[in-house]
């Protein structure tokens, strides 16, 4: 495999500066005659060689869309097709399906052979190969470096990632069930595989977004809150108001849309609604006094009344009495058709997890966040911990397609990230600083609501906290 | 007498230790000596603990002119001038620290040896040296003084040797802020220091404050330090800055002035800087806390509300079975209370402390009850309280607590109003006998006295308006009969009599009142019921309604009620052999060939291929060699006779070494070899040299695996007696029973199944005035080291005595020593007693039985066998989804433990993750906490009750080999600390500071069925003591004891696990004779006189502070250094047997949730001082809510399991089956458990008040359930719905 170092010296050669992604792109394809075909490629006014330049790797934009509505078009998570969790053998699918969706991405990119292989016969052994497999426990050894094991359907095996190598930081960020390709060399004994580099299923360098070929404007908030005594009501009336004489088509809300009852302890002494009916009644009247021309999208988060494990079923009848006609309720994660541009809208509670699993991560940044899931291909990629998971025969919560936005909330911290084309929102909140935010010292960013032009993925935040 | 006492114990004591010396010369034992040292003081069970020759002797000579704290740090002196044999700076060091710890805390608990991982020197960047301190997780058993001071200790030596002071970089100071607050996140702190303070300790302390790693997160911002060896959390370190630097700032201050030391002056600043928070439930005056029914367990009922009427009132006294956390009920009581309060069994209480164990004492008051025919009367007979129990309609009164003032000391309580009480009339009455009728009392109190309180009401209950009502009434409706004052039965009147609490019948619809005088008098009328002239200057407004009724009466009343003390039910008690999971005969391994019981017989018939001999098995266990003919074996007794010894190798260099580290390689030694055992001959070889025949014998367990450093292999023989007798063994080699214990300082021969003459001739010869012994009904005073077990236990023990007696005679072929046949031969033969989670025993006698499931002895006895620190009722705190929890450690445990799921370690001992959600997150290490379970489990301090979980047997968090070789060694060579590496090399699992949390916690833990969890190793209750455990997993009241040979014979340091915290709860150390002075200072505070003067009385009516009166009580401390501390002793109240109420807990009877609940609440109904529906509405909200959403959450994020290897897998392997074993994989949490007390929850709701929004909480947690495991599924499709 060509070494980064030796195909950043080319380019250093040339006296060109060479993008990140380029080399890993050209690392991938092994190919040494690319490097010189890209460095012959590129103009006399160059000064980084983007991805832009690849030959192979110009923008394609997806352009084919079959809208059978021009508008409004719910793809993936429509009301009722989330499912109870029937035996053990749920689990073995969930988790196969998840490994044969993001191993087929990453498979497009590297010729992989079965773990057993490597693990049960001595051919392989000191030869360069390719595994693709799930994170599983991983940990540092006392030297610095990280060891991972690596499963896939066929067996397990123990990959090293020396702390030397220069996408170290890449292997920092391995996190528990992640689906990733690893080339590398097999040890003497056969025992454990030196990573030499990490194939994760990402989004194409080449990816471009769909745009809409119409005129239209989506609004994207999450976590209102409704209930708590720390709703902020005058904020929300601002936004109200703007709407109505907002140019807009569309208003999605990613979850937690009132404060619920239960969901922590000593909940009731920050209720201003302790009636969790009476919560949703009051939700929904906001609803109804927005604009009848818009269409509304409204998906559950961890504070709404159905089950907390992911996917989240869609609030049910019985508490969506008062929302308006125009108003659509789906399951959380849910991709949404906006005149052909997807949406992927899902709460974000896998992003307590990320944030403790990777290094370097922070509330404060919540874009960081969506490009990690993005890379990883999954909205909820560590199993186990913070984030329940109900199993089924197909993983949902894997990103496939492409969406042209993710919205999520969740953390209450706005946060905007374009990442390889998609464009990543986290919608803050409209709720102010609880008392245990202000105990964990975490600032919330409430009300702000984020307006995307659908016919240039362009985006506009709108600031209502004050008059 | 106490002379002759201590001789008699000493006498058995060496009589036993030569007839083990004798059995372990043959060599049958891992060693040849007795591996029990035998400490008198505490310098000896220092020297003893550290194995540091002579050092006891400096320590006797420091403390005669120094305090303790003071001797910790000069005994430095001693060991820069190398006066100990040490060789290194670092030695030197090493063992200052680790001595100066032992004395602080004792030199009972395990935190010298095991909590300190590690002592070494770094390098600042100017060049200079500086001294780091390891810290691992049994540090917190040491208590944060003695964690602050062996700082202090580290730098007084340093500054001796010239070693520089810590200079810390800026990165670093910045990483001991995030991982102090990522550990508080982990496991709560008692004490979060502010980022300042934090600041100020780590740039300023001289000595480097460094810690293993104990928690599985790593921090996420200041990762990979040059000179932090870990990026994972330090969990040691996190406690000794937080918990002792910053909260015990003072103390250090106070040493450092005294030791005039330099470079600690920064401590002002954070003294001055520390804002001291007072614990939220400080009392002002006193109003109702209500902490101990903020978290209720379904099944463990209230019996009295906070400083509600009704309520158990406050007596002050100590009976002969109460203090030192125990107080008295009248067994009336207990009964009446539903059998839930069986004798030990723990109450919640809500004052003076938080809980107490509670015993029987009948000279106090019982209940007063109304019996469905309207009759009310008071109960102060067990004997009526079980006739008349049927027909109890409501508990008007639960009756007296009886409580002491070293109770209210030792919990630093303000001294609270009592109600009037014999004891104190008779102080004020002149020396007047007690009234024998009415008539009488009423003549005593017109002389001027107050009336006597046998014959007082409640007046200070009820309003003044009501007691004008009821003169009204009776002086409207009443007659006074030769039956006494008969009313008529009118709803109003009668419930303003049964506030009074006046005894009354009803027959024929009319109340009668034989005892009325009073009652008209305190009315203003007269024996015509006419109202008399001291109405028209009554006092109107203003006063109270006993005022009013002292002034109408026209003599003096004191209140009768007094402060109303809430309690409610806590842990039951518990007795019972100690067992692993699954319990082992011996410590022999059988591995996987053993089959799920490890069973002997089963591993004789198992052929690892067909057609091969069946009974031979392959394990790994210890290399030894004969000294005599070099042969190798694993056996302990070579075939020519010799005992082996040993044999270490470096498994890299593969060259043995007589150390424990390599000089080639540097990498820690093994003691191990995979061989192969004919188990099928050995054991019928064994069988014959016992003389049985197969049949004889029922099934002999092993161990799966030996996890100790020598892995050394128990002989064959033992286990196969121990099957006959029915006996389990434990890590260490013995066997041992559980008790919950209880103070005793005077016996009566008639209670403990015992003769006069037996007593006697143990040296009983007087009862406690001075006349000869003779009668089964005297009162006798117990001596410290004398014990009484229960009943069961007895029966226990007669198996051991014959199991040891076979043991010598067959195996050892030695003569018989106990002979015992009888309950009564058990008298007098002696016993060790051990602490949870300490490693001093405590060398007691068998003096007598109990039929309660308890044991009793001298408080002083068991608190020699406690730590100083105390966690009482541990608090953890957990993560639910979004927020932090407080849970008493206890409960935790109870509601976390994952039955569903329980692993195996290698020794057999059971564990689990926690099950619920939200503790899981961190559970995992819970735990296992004693330490450990702390540690996994977020807890307040242990968790484990992380669940835990509570409890545990010392199974500690996992460390890194180096320190585990430590800690066996106690021997403290400095070889030792060597290990480190290399065990870290071969074994992955212990690299990078895995936490350990996970075994250990979980592995103490022990659950019931029906959610009744114990731990199995003691814990995971609180312990008075235990605040220094990590977890809370260790239940501090709760002690074992084994017979003396057991552990001389049986017990070996060798066998103990090579995980930190294996030598906790093993008897490292033998105390021989108690000093009052040395043990824990809880017991000092025993009040020990026959009565209390008035000053104290009307002290407390002022609610005056303990301490203030501390000179007019007759106190332990008050008798230090005298002949009197050990002997002479009274109670200010009797018992006629402290044996008497219920001997089992109604809550352990009743098998399931659903008949525990129906119980409590019909109780909670019942009780005149209990709401009912607010009790449910707290089992909802405290317990069945919390589980229900905590095993849903865990549901969907749950482990799996396998059903043959039982590995555990935290999500399912894509291979869809055991990737070891290639078995089915089965999940660990179940549609049953998360459903569990889903349909009693929603009866609750139906049946009581319970607000709308837990009711509407229950209704969404169902449509939750529903929408997880779909609509209710199908009922069992039977044939008949297919044709």
């Amino acid at each position: 495999m060509l070494k980064a170092s030796e195909i950043l010296q080319r380019f250093i050669e040339t006296k060109l500066q060479v993008h990140p992604d380029v080399v890993r792109y050209l690392q991938e394809q092994n190919d040494p005659t690319l490097v010189d075909q890209v460095i012959r490629d590129a103009s006399d006014q160059t000064v980084v060689v983007s991805p832009a330049v690849i030959p192979k790797l110009r923008a394609e934009r997806d352009g084919t869309r079959f809208l059978t509505d021009p508008g409004l078009e719910v793809l993936a998570g429509i009301a009722g097709t989330s499912e109870a969790v029937t035996s053990v053998h749920d689990y073995v699918h969930y988790f196969r399906d998840r490994y044969n969706q993001l191993g087929g991405i990453v498979r497009a990119r590297a010729h992989a052979m079965p773990i057993e292989a490597l693990v049960k016969t001595t051919r392989y052994k000191q030869q360069e190969c390719t595994i693709i497999g799930m994170v599983g426990d991983s940990r540092t050894s006392t030297k610095g470096h990280k060891i991972v094991q690596v499963e896939d359907p066929t067996g397990t095996i123990a990959v090293l990632f020396n702390k030397n190598r220069p996408d170290f930081s890449e292997a920092e960020r391995l996190i528990p069930d992640e689906v990733i390709g690893v080339r590398g060399t097999l040890s003497p004994e056969g025992t454990l595989f030196f990573g030499n580099q990490l194939i994760r299923p990402d989004i194409p360098m080449n990816h471009a977004p769909f745009l809409s070929k119409t005129p239209g404007r989506a609004v994207l908030i999450s976590d209102v809150h409704v209930g708590s005594n720390t709703f902020l009501p005058e904020a929300w009336d601002r936004f109200a108001a703007w709407l109505k004489t907002a140019d807009v088509s569309y208003l999605l809300i990613a979850g937690d849309v009132v404060d619920g009852i239960g969901v922590y302890p000593g909940q009731e002494q920050e209720l201003v609604i302790q009636n969790i009916y009476e919560q949703y009644n009051a939700f929904g009247e906001m609803l109804a006094e927005l604009p009848k021309r818009l269409k509304i999208v409204v998906s559950p988060g961890n504070h709404d009344v159905v089950r907390g494990a992911e996917p989240q079923p869609a609030l049910p009848d019985k508490f969506t009495g008062s929302f308006p006609e125009n108003c659509t309720v789906v399951e959380n994660p849910a991709l949404i058709s906006l005149q052909g541009v997807r949406v992927l809208m899902y709460h974000g509670r896998s992003i307590d997890d990320m944030i403790s699993l990777i290094p370097g991560a922070t509330y404060e940044n919540p874009g960081q966040m969506m490009e990690e899931m993005l890379q990883r291909r999954h909205l909820a990629p560590s199993y186990g911990r913070r984030t329940p998971i109900a199993a089924s025969k197909l993983d949902r919560l894997v990103i496939n397609p492409i969406p042209e936005i993710l919205l999520t909330g969740h953390v209450h911290i706005m946060g905007i990230t374009r990442y390889r084309g998609v464009l990543g929102i986290n919608a803050g909140t409209w709720q102010g600083q609880t008392g245990f935010q202000k105990q964990m010292n975490i600032n919330p960013t409430p009300a702000r609501a984020v307006e995307v032009d659908l016919q240039t993925l362009e985006y506009q935040v709108r600031d209502f906290n004050e008059a | 007498m106490m002379a002759a006492y201590h001789k008699r114990l000493q006498d058995g004591l060496y009589e036993a230790i030569s007839v083990a010396e004798q059995a372990r010369a043959l060599g049958i034992d891992p060693k040849t000596r007795v591996e029990i040292p035998i400490a008198n003081d505490l310098a000896d069970r220092v020297e003893a603990l550290l194995g540091i020759t002579g050092v006891a002797a400096r320590i006797r000579e420091l403390e005669q002119t120094m305090s303790r704290e003071e001797a910790s740090l000069r005994i430095g002196d001693d060991f820069v001038a190398k006066r100990f044999g040490e060789t290194t700076r670092e030695e030197i060091l090493d063992h200052a620290i680790r001595t100066g710890m032992a004395l602080l805390t004792e030199g009972v608990v395990a935190a010298p040896t095991e909590g300190i991982g590690n002592i070494c020197l770094g390098r600042n960047d100017d060049g200079t040296d500086y001294l780091k301190i390891y810290y691992a997780g049994p540090i917190r058993s040491a208590g944060g003084t003695a964690q602050a001071l062996s700082v202090l200790v580290g730098d007084y030596v340093r500054q001796q040797l010239g070693i520089g002071r810590f200079i810390p970089r800026p990165e670093e100071v910045e990483r001991y802020i995030e991982e102090i607050k990522q550990y508080n996140s982990i496991m709560s702190l008692q004490y979060l220091p502010s980022e300042k303070e934090i600041r100020t300790i780590v740039s300023n302390c001289p000595v480097c404050i460094d810690g293993e790693a104990t928690e599985q997160e790593e921090v996420s911002g200041y990762r990979n330090l040059e000179r932090v060896e870990t990026n994972v959390v330090r969990g040691g370190m996190a406690l000794v800055v937080a918990e002792g630097m910053a909260l015990k700032a003072p103390k250090i201050q106070k040493n450092v002035r005294k030791m005039k030391m330099e470079g600690w002056e920064w401590l002002d600043e954070l003294i001055s800087g520390t804002v001291k928070t007072g614990d939220d439930d400080d009392e002002i005056g006193v109003k109702p806390k209500d902490k101990y029914i903020r978290d209720l367990i379904g099944g463990r009922p209230v019996f009295s509300y906070p400083m509600r009427k009704g309520g158990f009132r406050l007596r002050y006294g100590r009976a002969r079975n109460t203090g030192f956390a125990a107080a008295g009920l009248h067994p009336a009581t207990m009964h009446l209370l539903g059998d839930f309060l069986a004798v030990g069994t723990q109450m919640k209480v809500e004052r003076p402390g938080k809980a107490a164990g509670i015993v029987p004492v009948d000279t106090i008051e019982g209940p007063t009850v109304r019996l469905v025919n309207g009759d009310v009367l008071r109960v102060d007979d067990l004997a009526l309280a079980h006739q008349i129990s049927g027909s109890v309609e409501r508990i008007l009164d639960v009756g007296e607590m009886l409580v002491s003032y070293g109770e209210f000391l030792e919990n630093n309580h303000l001294l609270v109003p009592c109600g009037y009480c014999d004891e104190w009339w008779q102080l004020e009455s002149n020396g007047a006998s007690r009234p024998t009728d009415e008539t009488e009392a009423i003549l005593l109190a017109l002389d001027g006295g107050y009336l006597h309180p046998e014959y007082t009401q409640m007046w200070d209950d009820i309003t003044p308006e009501q007691l004008i009502t009821l003169s009204d009434w009776v002086s409207r409706t009443g007659a006074v009969t030769r039956a006494g004052l008969v009313l008529p039965c009118e709803a109003e009147g009668k419930a303003i009599l049964e506030e009074l609490l006046v005894p009354h019948t009803v027959r024929d619809d009319r109340i009668i009142i034989s005892r009325h005088l009073v009652l008209i008098a305190a009315l203003g009328l007269d024996l015509h019921l006419q109202r008399r002239g001291v109405w028209a200057d009554a006092p109107t407004d203003g006063h109270n309604a006993l005022s009013l009724a002292c002034h109408l009466a026209g003599f003096a009343m004191r209140q009768k009620g007094g402060t109303r003390i809430g309690g409610r039910m806590g842990r039951p008690g518990k007795s019972k052999a100690r067992e692993m999971k699954p319990p082992p005969h011996a410590l022999f391994p059988v591995g996987e060939a053993g089959g799920a019981r490890r069973s002997f017989q089963e591993a004789s018939t198992y052929a690892p291929e067909r057609n091969r001999d069946g009974g031979v098995i392959t394990a790994e266990v210890g290399e030894r060699r004969c000294p005599a003919c070099k042969t190798i074996t694993y056996k302990n007794r070579c075939t020519c006779g010799a005992h082996t010894e040993p044999v270490f190798r470096c498994p890299k260099c593969n060259i043995e070494i007589n150390a424990d580290r390599c000089p080639r390689c540097d990498g820690g030694t093994v003691c191990t070899q995979t061989v192969s055992i004919n188990v099928k001959n050995d054991y019928a070889t064994v069988l014959e040299e016992l003389g049985l025949r197969t049949g004889m014998v029922p099934l002999v367990k092993g161990v799966k695996g030996l996890i100790s450093r020598e892995r050394v292999v128990e002989d064959l023989a033992k286990g196969v007696l121990r099957a006959r007798h029915s006996l389990y063994v434990f890590k260490d080699g013995t066997v041992r029973y559980d008790m919950i214990d209880l103070p005793l300082t005077h016996i009566r021969t008639d209670e403990c199944g015992v003769t006069p003459e037996q007593l006697v001739a143990l040296g009983y010869t007087q009862d406690v005035y001075g006349v000869p012994l003779t009668d089964p009904t005297q009162v006798v005073e117990l001596r410290p080291q004398d014990i009484l077990v229960s009943e069961k236990c007895a029966v226990w023990l007669l198996e051991v005595t014959a199991f040891i007696d076979d043991l010598l005679e067959k195996v050892y072929h030695l003569p018989r020593f106990y002979n015992v046949t009888s309950r009564a031969d058990l008298i007098g033969h002696l016993v060790i007693g051990l602490a949870p989670h300490t490693s001093a025993g405590v060398l007691a006698r068998l003096v007598g039985f109990t039929k309660a499931n308890v044991g009793y002895a001298h408080p002083f006895f068991h608190a020699a066998k406690r730590r100083n620190c105390f966690y009482g009722d541990t608090v953890i705190e957990v993560y639910d989804y979004r927020s932090w929890t407080k849970v008493p450690i206890r409960q935790f445990v109870l509601e976390n433990f994952d039955l569903s799921n329980p692993g195996l370690d290698h020794f057999g001992t059971f564990y689990s993750d926690p099950k619920r959600s939200f503790l899981t997150r961190s559970v995992d290490t819970q735990g296992t906490m004693h330490l450990k379970k702390i540690t996994s489990v977020s807890v307040h301090r242990a968790p484990p009750a992380l669940i835990r979980f509570g409890t545990s047997r010392g199974k500690v968090v996992s460390v890194t080999p180096e320190h585990a070789m430590l800690i066996w060694d106690v021997d403290y060579l400095k070889k030792i600390r060597a290990d480190e590496v290399k065990i870290g090399d071969a074994v992955p699992v212990y690299e990078g500071g895995q936490v350990l949390a996970d075994r250990i916690t979980e592995l103490d833990i022990v659950p019931c069925p029906d959610d009744r969890v114990f731990c199995l190793t003691v814990a995971d209750d609180h312990t008075l003591v235990a605040d220094g455990i990590f977890t809370g997993q260790c239940d501090g009241d709760e002690d074992c004891v084994m017979m003396l040979l057991d552990g001389l014979i049986n017990f070996s340091r060798s066998f103990l696990p090579e995980t930190r915290g294996g030598s906790m709860d093993a008897p490292l150390v033998l105390t021989s004779r108690l000093d009052p002075a040395e043990i824990d200072k809880e017991s000092l505070n025993v009040d020990v006189g026959s009565s209390y003067p008035l000053e104290f009385y009307l002290a407390a009516q002022q609610y005056t502070h303990p301490k203030d009166l501390d000179a007019l009580i007759d106190r332990v401390e008050r008798r230090l250094g005298t002949p009197a501390q050990l002997e002479g002793f009274m109670f200010t109240h009797d018992t006629s047997n402290i044996s008497e109420g219920p001997l089992e807990s109604t809550y352990t009877i009743l098998e399931s949730m659903v008949d525990k609940l129906g119980a409590e609440l019909d109780l909670a109904e019942k009780i005149r001082a209990v709401d009912a529906d607010d009790v449910a509405e707290r089992v909802l909200k405290t317990h069945f809510m919390p589980d229900l959403m905590g095993n849903l959450s865990a549901f969907s994020k749950q482990k799996f399991r396998c059903t043959r290897c039982g590995s555990k897998y935290r999500r399912m392997p894509l291979a869809g089956r055991c990737i070891k074993c290639g078995n089915t994989i089965i999940p660990t949490v179940h549609e049953g458990s998360v459903k569990k007390y889903l349909e009693i929850s929603k009866g609750i709701c139906n049946k009581y008040a319970v607000s709308e929004y837990t009711r509407q909480r229950v209704e969404v947690l169902d449509m939750a359930i529903q929408s997880t495991f779909g609509a209710a599924k199908e009922q069992q499709l039977g044939l008949a719905d297919f044709m």
